[in-house]
């Protein structure tokens, strides 16, 4: 997968250990394998909303909340397209007894990224240093112009190399060693010719459009890799428009971080003494 | 000839570049330039009331790359060793802003052993590699230290670390433990170890006018505070305010340009924030771009003179580079501990740094092992290893959030010579410049060591009360490799008496050209066993100390602490 190339090595640096990137050296199976069987023991978290025990946990949601995908205006993509992100978001993240990817909207916050340079300053990097939501004013709805280079780097993402010139420096098959050939695509055509299959095969499956489909077919088709969207990409988009700060456009409400019982940001009032060492003693509805 | 635009010129404005910079331009008086090519994220810097910052507590904005080398205009090209074959993409990416990596890292500032500086003397050869002692002293770098713990506000608790070195008093108190912290120190203790608070560069106190750390625990997106101490906020914030310094962010430099002859440079070509390119003409010129970035540019550099690239007669220009050897295990338990509160470190053990009574000849040295880890959401739940079917089991127990914590030890690794920085003879970055190759192998020394340091880290994780920890057994360190990333650059630069094998002398100037001096993590001979920016910061300190008085560097460094 072409955009794989560069983002392989984002993954590998979350836990945060000072000098490590992280380690999913830990194969993904056996840390899945280590958080089930820590769910299913009750203790951990047995008394959060929603919770059910894993072992009736069906591998694909039962309910349907395909039927009610939030639609939002989009900004970007057209009314269409946007019904099958909407879909497809809510098809990586679904509705499980617990908000998803349709109720954080997320749809939006990848239509907003795919025309952040339709505003004036492209809504790439909010401001800093506070959201409002503690404290101080909110900085963060007003973002932060781009440099020349921080410019190219996100018109490379969002539109691909496309040939022009001073973008060739970033096509695929740069340096004779690498397996991929051509220009890079960038996320908007990515996403438009891979929704626009998803409605496609929908359709051939008799269903009107891709949201036309039951959830469990949504995820199936995603899996099966008869689609040509990149999955790997919406994924992360899904979950950055499900957790990240709503200033985004996703996350909405909050409900990305209430479902998973986060607190999100805090500045600047930040965590206390007790809040940091003693956190069984006060959750976050304490803070 | 023309009098040079500078008396200095610096390239890179992290922890070494952002103390030459304060060194040379508050105390010593000399007019500099530093030249970063990055943003300035700090919006009021050289204000004297006003203390501003772009960082916030934002996941987003750190994932795509705000004030961080960004792979997709700057991408690298490494040799993957489980792939076996070049890679093109990101790896060892640091703050790319003014502050370098100083901005987002998580602050721990030990200092070094004695022994760091006398790996041969003390350890002896190693087949395969090739292990020296350092040029200098550990006596010579504590006034340094002394010095950059109060310039930079370093916390830390005095006698706390039976193994460090005699000290003097941090110039802040220790602050608060977290609690993915604390849940291993009773273990730790029990087993007969002894953790201690990390000596962070985080203000614990109201500190030289900067507010104290709360706990956020977004320290790895740059602090919306200002309490963390990033040599932006501190060093080069000073010398802004002093008067002498010019700062030229988004000012990308490409070449080290040189008379002639090639034993002097005469300044550096770069690449402004419009796309033009400029020269900056100085008497001296100070390489800080990185262990990664400063071979780069010296390799750029190449000239009638210079046909290797710059001060590299030796051919050790980029050479023995040095990560550290990181062995990370990650622990879940029953009780909570949402780790992602506070500070990312606050205790530590250096009991793995020395020999235990009773070793044999066969001991391995292992390193400062951190104890506590942190995460936040987006970057657990988009980590593509995770199949996406299972995203909600993973987010909605919340399990590395609220259960989880880790250790991390950082050793010593070995200089190996084939492992090197070079030129990409066909990718590029955005300023049309050649990228960075990077090769590096693990030395079979490494892998030794850290599985045999595995299973320590597992018994304090086990003792601890850990349910589960990960992973379950040692992996091969060869598959690890990749996995566990250290983002410590060394090596590379070399320093040593002796031109025909290192690239610096030992005070940071290039054996072949007497006014280029590097001020980075290149240096080092080899990696100790610690966290490395405190020594980095306290060799800059050095390097620049010794440009202003040759013979008498310590007296450059002010009695008056209130300075
Ligand atoms: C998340 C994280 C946590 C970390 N935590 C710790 C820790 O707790 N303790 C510790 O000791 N280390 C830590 N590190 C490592 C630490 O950040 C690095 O070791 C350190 O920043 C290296 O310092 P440096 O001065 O050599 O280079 P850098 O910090 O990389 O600074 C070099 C600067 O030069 C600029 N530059 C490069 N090339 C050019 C050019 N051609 N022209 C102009 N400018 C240029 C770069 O933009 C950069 O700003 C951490 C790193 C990360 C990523
Ligand atoms: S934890 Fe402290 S030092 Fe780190 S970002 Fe938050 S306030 Fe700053």
């Amino acid at each position: 997968m072409a955009w794989d190339l560069d983002h392989q090595k984002v993954s590998r640096r979350h836990f945060l250990l000072d000098a490590t990137g992280w380690l999913l050296a830990v194969p993904a199976a056996g840390f899945v394998a280590a958080c089930t069987k820590a769910r299913g023991s009750g203790d951990l978290a047995g008394d959060l909303p929603g919770e059910v025990p894993v072992a009736d946990v069906p591998d694909v949601p039962q309910s349907d909340p395909g039927s009610d995908v939030p639609v939002t205006q989009p900004r970007t993509l057209s009314p269409a397209r946007f019904l099958a992100l909407s879909a497809l978001v809510d098809a990586l993240i679904p509705d499980d007894g617990t908000p998803g990817a349709a109720a954080a909207v997320a749809a939006d916050y990848v239509d907003g990224m795919l025309g952040a340079f339709a505003s004036g300053v492209p809504r790439i990097f909010a401001g800093g240093p506070y959201s409002g939501r503690h404290g101080g004013l909110d900085g963060f709805s007003t973002f932060v112009p781009l440099t020349r280079v921080e410019e190219l780097a996100w018109r490379i993402r969002i539109e691909g190399t496309k040939g022009v010139a001073e973008r060739q420096f970033a096509r695929l098959d740069v340096g004779g060693i690498f397996d991929a050939v051509g220009e890079l695509p960038g996320f908007l055509a990515k996403y438009e010719t891979g929704l626009d299959d998803l409605d496609a095969q929908a359709v051939a499956q008799g269903y009107a459009n891709f949201a036309d489909m039951p959830v469990a077919d949504r995820r199936a088709l995603l899996q099966s890799g008869d689609a040509s969207m990149d999955v790997r990409m919406a994924f992360e988009h899904a979950v950055e428009g499900t957790y990240g700060d709503p200033v985004y456009g996703g996350n909405r409400d909050l409900v990305g971080w209430k479902a998973i019982d986060y607190e999100g940001d805090r500045q600047p009032v930040g965590y206390t003494a007790r809040q940091m060492s003693n956190p069984e003693a006060l959750g976050p509805e304490g803070l | 000839m023309a009098t040079p635009d500078f008396d200095v010129v610096i390239i890179g404005s992290g922890p070494g570049g952002g103390v030459a910079a304060y060194v040379l331009s508050v105390l010593g008086g000399k007019k500099v330039a530093l030249v970063e090519k990055g943003r300035n994220p700090y919006p009021t810097l050289g204000d004297p009331v006003l203390r501003g910052s772009l960082f916030g507590n934002d996941e987003i904005k750190r994932r795509r790359y705000f004030a961080f080398q960004d792979p997709v205009i700057e991408p690298r090209v490494f040799w993957d060793p489980k792939a076996q074959k070049y890679v093109k993409g990101e790896v060892q990416g640091l703050g790319v802003c003014v502050g370098g990596g100083s901005v987002q890292y998580d602050g721990n500032s030990p200092r070094l052993q004695r022994l760091d500086l006398t790996a041969k003397s003390s350890f002896g050869d190693v087949a395969g590699a090739d292990v020296v002692d350092w040029p200098m002293d550990y006596d010579e770098l504590v006034p340094y230290y002394d010095e950059v713990e109060r310039l930079i506000g370093i916390q830390g608790q005095q006698g706390a670390d039976p193994f460090a070195e005699p000290r003097g008093p941090y110039p802040m108190p220790a602050g608060y433990p977290s609690r993915a912290d604390l849940i291993f120190v009773d273990a730790a203790k029990k087993l007969g170890y002894h953790p201690h608070p990390m000596p962070t560069a985080v203000n614990s106190v109201f500190y030289r006018g900067r507010p104290a750390c709360v706990n956020c625990g977004f320290c790895d997106g740059g602090c919306a505070l200002n309490a963390k101490g990033s040599t932006g906020v501190t060093c080069i914030r000073d010398a802004l305010l002093h008067g002498n310094l010019t700062l030229m962010d988004q000012c990308c430099a490409t070449q080290v340009l040189c008379e002639p002859s090639g034993g002097k440079a005469t300044g550096v070509q770069l690449i402004d924030r419009d796309g033009a390119v400029q020269t900056v003409t100085a008497s001296q010129v100070i390489l800080a771009a990185n262990a990664i970035e400063t071979p780069r540019l010296m390799l750029e550099s190449a000239s009638s003179a210079h046909t290797k690239g710059l001060g590299n007669g030796s051919g050790l220009v980029g050479r023995y580079l040095m990560y550290h050897k990181d062995f990370s295990l990650i622990a879940l338990f029953d009780s909570e501990i949402r780790s992602y509160r506070g500070r990312c470190i606050t205790k530590a053990i250096a009991d793995f740094t020395v020999k235990p009574a009773g070793a044999g000849a066969d001991w391995l040295r292992g390193g400062y092992v951190e104890l506590g880890g942190q995460i936040q959401p987006v970057a657990f739940g988009a980590e593509p290893d995770q199949p996406w079917f299972t995203h909600k089991d993973i987010m909605i127990p919340g399990i590395q959030r609220r259960f989880m914590s880790a250790i991390c030890m950082i050793a010593e690794d070995m200089p190996v010579k084939a492992n090197r920085v070079e030129l990409d003879p066909d990718v590029k970055d955005v300023y049309g410049r050649p990228v960075p190759r990077i090769t590096y192998n693990l030395h079979p020394r490494d892998k030794r060591m850290a599985d045999f340091y595995a299973e320590k880290l597992r018994a304090i994780a086990t003792e601890a009360g850990a349910n589960t920890v990960m992973p379950p057994t040692p992996l091969d360190a060869n598959q690890r490799y990749f996995d566990i990333e250290s983002k410590h650059l060394l090596g590379t630069t070399r320093m040593g008496t002796d031109a025909a094998t290192s690239v610096c002398d030992p005070w940071g100037r290039l054996h072949e050209v007497e006014n280029v001096w590097v001020c980075d993590g290149g240096t080092w001979p080899t990696s100790a066993a610690f966290n490395p920016v405190l020594t980095q910061q306290a060799l800059a300190y050095r390097t620049a100390a010794h440009m202003l008085k040759p013979g008498d560097e310590t007296s450059v460094i002010p009695n008056d602490t209130n300075a």
